[in-house]
């Protein structure tokens, strides 16, 4: 409907761009109302696994060989074990050490758009505010795409395959079939992490919001007691159960239908820092406006061990080969 | 992700000297080949997969490959990343139709007059340009602008030897 004051607030807000600075630095803004949508986007899924932190220049560790930024991190070493003696034995030597790793960087960054802002004054629509949180959107689905991109690599894209390197290092597959969506096949999904030689639990799942309605066709046996019930009656919200957090998603280019991720506590699976926060950079020039989007992260998955995917397809047999 | 070998960042160049306008650049971010190796400061081009290789093939009836030019290198650490690392994929590129001039260290050793013709080496120096040799027998990607010698090169303030040219894109006769 139109709303005479988004107009004049557009007006407003295009004539005080060309009384400002040639380059506006802003960073993120809430959403907008008052226009149709037509599509939902959705938050960061990559920030709900593992949750970013902030670092800054004295964070990074220069290199030799490099200008690029990067932060090296070690890790925790593994041990020789213990064994057991008659009297008089004295102990067999190790070396102490850990392994490092290393964290680099890029930038994500949106499109640039442009206009004559002529061409935006007649929208009802707070057009500019309609594009910052589309570009956030944008860089943050662009996130998710490299994070599970990874995760992919990791656990592989074929399920029920032992020949892989994760299953070299930790002795169990990083995807496996686990049968159709119920509670015996979600027991034998949360197998996967327990399963390896790290033996780490889940601490999240992620699915997409297609998989989680299978959630609403369990019945009081499948989910037991009145929970059953209330999903019938109120659906699913903020779903925590089998003692993981579910993590629901509507990217379903990205977590397919059917398959399920589990990670394990951030601190056993990698790092996700932010190195130049979210932006949205506005700059206006004479008639001209235009607008742009642009982070640098630097994210891991490092431990091979703390995240698996299930498929609930097929029949499950084992997450060790 | 494959192991790293980073490079200091002198030691192979591509400098915009004139004709650069800052964040309006003429610019394109490709996805390297697989196999590809290629520097900064390479000149690259797409396959038919539409991914970057070194070098630049002539052009067919229907195929003409663009000459760029890569701003960045595939061992660079916002390119290519350690195992478990999400950063990289891209590779960002000078067009060769954009008006500039430019710097490379990526070129055959030799001498090259101003006016001289580029095309591109193959082989062991894919992704390095050279003085074109025959008229019209190979795409030309840039037009020497500066004179060099090589017993006295023309050096980057890193000392490493640069030569000066025009990008374009002249497709080798059909």
């Amino acid at each position: 409907m139109f709303d005479p004051t988004i107009k004049q607030n557009n007006e407003i807000l295009l004539n005080s761009f060309a009384s400002k600075d040639a380059g506006i630095q802003k960073t993120a803004s809430a959403g907008v109302e008052d226009y149709l949508r037509v599509r939902a986007r959705e938050d960061g899924l990559a920030r709900k696994v593992q949750p970013p932190i902030s670092v800054t220049t004295s964070d990074l560790d220069r290199q030799h060989n490099t200008i690029k930024p990067v932060i090296v991190k070690d890790m925790e070493p593994d041990t020789a074990g213990a064994y057991s003696v008659p009297f008089a034995n004295v102990p067999m030597d190790e070396y102490m050490g850990a392994p490092r790793y290393r964290i680099m960087f890029d930038r994500i960054m949106s499109y640039r758009y442009k206009a004559d802002i002529m061409n935006l004054l007649t929208y009802d629509m707070d057009i500019k505010e309609v594009y910052n949180d589309l570009l956030l959107k944008d860089i943050l689905a662009e996130e998710d795409r490299k994070y599970f991109g990874v995760a992919d690599i990791i656990c592989g894209t074929v399920p029920d395959v032992n020949n892989t390197p994760r299953f070299k290092e930790v002795g169990a597959r990083g995807f496996t079939s686990v049968g159709v969506f119920d509670r015996v096949s979600i027991k034998n999904a949360l197998k996967g992490l327990p399963s390896t030689n790290r033996h780490l639990n889940a601490s999240k799942a992620v699915l997409n919001n297609i998989t989680m309605l299978d959630m609403l066709g369990l019945g009081r046996d499948g989910i037991g007691g009145d929970l059953s019930e209330e999903l019938f009656i109120n659906g699913i919200s903020n779903p925590k159960y089998m003692g993981l957090q579910w993590v629901v998603t509507i990217k379903t280019d990205i977590v397919l239908n059917d398959i399920m991720y589990m990670f394990a506590a951030p601190k056993y699976l990698g790092d996700f820092f932010t190195l130049e926060d979210l932006t949205v950079s506005t700059k206006t020039e004479n008639y001209l406006i235009e607008m742009f989007a642009y982070e640098s992260i630097g994210a891991t998955i490092k431990n091979s061990a703390a995240v698996a995917k299930a498929e609930f397809k097929g029949v499950f047999t084992t997450w060790n080969g | 992700m494959p192991t790293l070998s980073p490079v200091n960042y002198f030691a192979n160049l591509i400098q915009a000297v004139s004709g650069s306008n800052g964040m309006h650049d003429l610019q394109y971010a490709g996805t390297p080949d697989a196999a590809a190796t290629f520097t900064r400061g390479s000149l690259v081009s797409l396959n038919v997969a539409g991914d970057l290789i070194a070098g630049c093939v002539d052009a067919t009836a229907t195929v003409a490959p663009m000459p760029m030019f890569a701003i960045n290198g595939v061992n660079d650490l916002d390119v290519s990343s350690e195992t478990g690392n999400i950063s990289g994929g891209a590779v960002g590129t000078f067009v060769a139709t954009g008006g500039y001039e430019l710097f490379t260290t990526e070129f055959v050793t030799g001498n090259y007059v101003p006016n001289t013709l580029l095309d591109a080496a193959i082989g062991a120096d894919a992704g390095k340009v050279k003085a074109r040799a025959l008229a019209a027998t190979s795409t030309a990607v840039g037009v020497v602008s500066r004179n060099y010698v090589s017993a006295t090169p023309t050096k980057s303030q890193g000392g490493v030897a640069i030569l000066h040219f025009w990008p374009v894109f002249i497709p080798k006769a059909i």
